[in-house]
């Protein structure tokens, strides 16, 4: 793989504005304020602190499988510009799809933690769509 | 608009997931609203979902489609989308974040301004 230096530097302000700026800027303020939330919970009740953890971790699933499945494609858009691999069609195939299954990996983790929420309480997906989900588990914002 | 014909890499990885995409946000979407009790993590999700929904679909037109590629709209929908999807991750942990720290925590008024936030951003990448 060849550098195009020359290209490098015309391409540079796509490098920072464009096409690598959404993607880290984006996991540099998840990844921040992941880590902020995960040192309140440390001061949560141990009761409390158990389910919200969960949730949390739930909802954080959600933004890192948004920034994996966009950030790569992101990356491979911006080598294109500056390097030789513009030829190297399979491994943009698979960028491009992992980009295109991103709405398909968030409801796989929906699907994912719905299942874990109904075995914790020891539901059905009936029981808890009438309503007993929500009274067992009414923690406001993490709620499902 | 002419339907492309399509080879077998752009049937396999382009055009399955994507379908896959639409139909599992399609399910996302449908879930939210048979759920009784809708919360600001399910909205969460929702807007998620919509946001990859309109990704897939323009990649599909695009890819069905050819001309659609040259229409202004096109990169309309497919950067604004996609730039709305990775910042809207960290509008999830800001928001998981505020809802922790804060005891007043007011989720209707933070999520919109979030999501005000998260719109501009992506619009401004899109202007650049």
């Amino acid at each position: 793989m060849l550098f195009r230096w020359d290209s490098y530097n015309d391409y540079s302000e796509t490098f920072f504005a464009v096409l690598l700026g959404p993607p880290t800027l984006s996991l540099i303020f998840t990844a921040f304020f992941y880590q902020k939330s995960v040192n309140l919970l440390k001061n949560l009740p141990d009761s409390e602190s158990k389910l919200t953890k969960f949730y949390i971790r739930n909802l954080q699933f959600y933004s890192f499988a948004q920034l994996f499945t966009f950030g790569p494609s992101l990356v491979y858009l911006f080598l294109s510009l500056v390097c030789d691999i513009d030829d190297n069609v399979l491994l943009s195939s698979i960028l491009g799809m992992l980009a295109n299954l991103s709405g398909f990996m968030n409801a796989l983790i929906f699907f994912l933690q719905r299942r874990e929420v109904y075995k914790k309480a020891s539901l059905t997906p009936k029981s808890a769509s009438a309503g007993e989900l929500d009274s067992d588990f009414d923690t406001s914002l993490f709620n499902l | 608009m002419q339907v492309a014909s399509l080879s077998f890499d752009e049937y396999f990885f382009s055009i399955v997931p994507t379908v896959l995409t639409i139909m599992a946000c399609i399910w996302l979407i449908v879930c939210y609203f048979r759920i009784p009790k809708k919360t600001i993590a399910l909205s969460m999700v929702l807007i998620l979902a919509i946001s990859d929904l309109i990704f897939a679909v323009t990649v599909l037109s695009s890819t069905l489609f050819r001309s659609f590629i040259y229409e202004r709209t096109y990169y309309l929908f497919f950067f604004t989308s996609m730039y709305f999807s990775i910042f809207w991750a960290s509008g999830i942990a800001v928001l998981v974040y505020k809802s922790l720290k804060d005891k007043n925590f007011k989720p209707i008024r933070s999520f919109i301004y979030t999501i005000t936030a998260v719109l501009l951003l992506a619009a401004l990448f899109n202007y650049l």
